[in-house]
């Protein structure tokens, strides 16, 4: 008799593949607001 | 975010050499000015700064090239020029503007180093050296500031944590290479660890030690 595999973990999976990416595409994202929004004041240390 | 200098009472310079360092200062932004105001604008980078690591660097000599390979006012490495724009592309920092100019410079080896996988990434379109820029490149002096302001840009966010910036070790990563690790919780650790590195030590000092370049720079 041939055993039948389980696949009803896969849509899961592909489904946690999927938000990773969108994850990673969102950090990315931040990388450039990092550099477009950055603003560095240089003020004198008072002594 | 605030960036308050000198950041240690240490210092590598005394007043008198603050006033010969101002008259220097004052030269770099006569004659490279608007190269240092554009990379500035591309990248975000305040002018002090940019204008702080060429004067430290080369002392405004565009044509300067180290025995270690350095290059230019900005003093780069080929590798790190190549690098440096495939890490901020590959971070999606690379704007649409700076890949215009850069392409003005290097054209299609922009395309080369584009399509590299991964840092070193040997391809036929770099000759299977995993770099495409050239001591000409970085001989442009356009060029050269563009791609050390990235890079200056990189280690800044890099070191920025919780809104508060670790200047020094932007430093000492701009100095030892991008793939340094300062170790300290604050500056004074931090030298501390890196005192066996003399060059690297005096680097912070000259830049954010008392009667520093970049408070220089400012005042």
């Amino acid at each position: 008799m041939t055993e039948k595999k389980d696949k009803s973990g896969l849509p899961i999976a592909f489904a946690i593949l999927l938000g990773l990416f969108a994850l990673m595409r969102f950090k990315k994202d931040d990388e450039y607001e990092l550099k477009r929004d950055r603003k560095i004041i240089i003020e004198k240390t008072e002594q | 975010m605030k960036l308050k200098v000198p950041l240690t009472n240490l210092s590598f310079y005394n007043a008198e050499s603050k006033v010969m360092n101002r008259t220097a200062l004052q030269n770099i932004r006569k004659i490279h000015g608007t190269i240092i105001k554009h990379a500035s604008y591309l990248t975000n980078v305040p002018e002090a700064i940019i204008a702080s690591i060429i004067y430290i660097e080369s002392a405004g000599n565009q044509n300067i090239v180290s025995s270690a390979g350095a290059v230019g006012l900005m003093q780069l490495k080929l590798y790190t020029a190549n690098d440096t724009i495939w890490i901020e592309n590959s971070k999606t920092r690379l704007t649409s503007l700076e890949k215009v100019v850069i392409r003005k410079f290097i054209g299609n080896r922009l395309d080369a180093i584009l399509s590299m996988k991964y840092l070193n990434h040997k391809l036929k379109t770099n000759n299977y050296t995993g770099n495409v820029i050239t001591k000409n490149d970085l001989l442009q002096p356009y060029f050269n500031v563009l791609i050390g302001a990235m890079l200056l840009g990189l280690l800044i966010d890099q070191a920025t944590i919780k809104g508060q910036l670790r200047f020094e070790n932007v430093l000492l990563r701009y100095n030892q290479g991008y793939f340094f690790n300062p170790k300290g919780n604050n500056i004074n650790e931090t030298l501390a660890n890196v005192k066996n590195r003399t060059e690297a030590y005096n680097y912070v000092l000259k830049m954010v030690g008392k009667n520093g370049i970049i408070e220089t720079a400012i005042t």
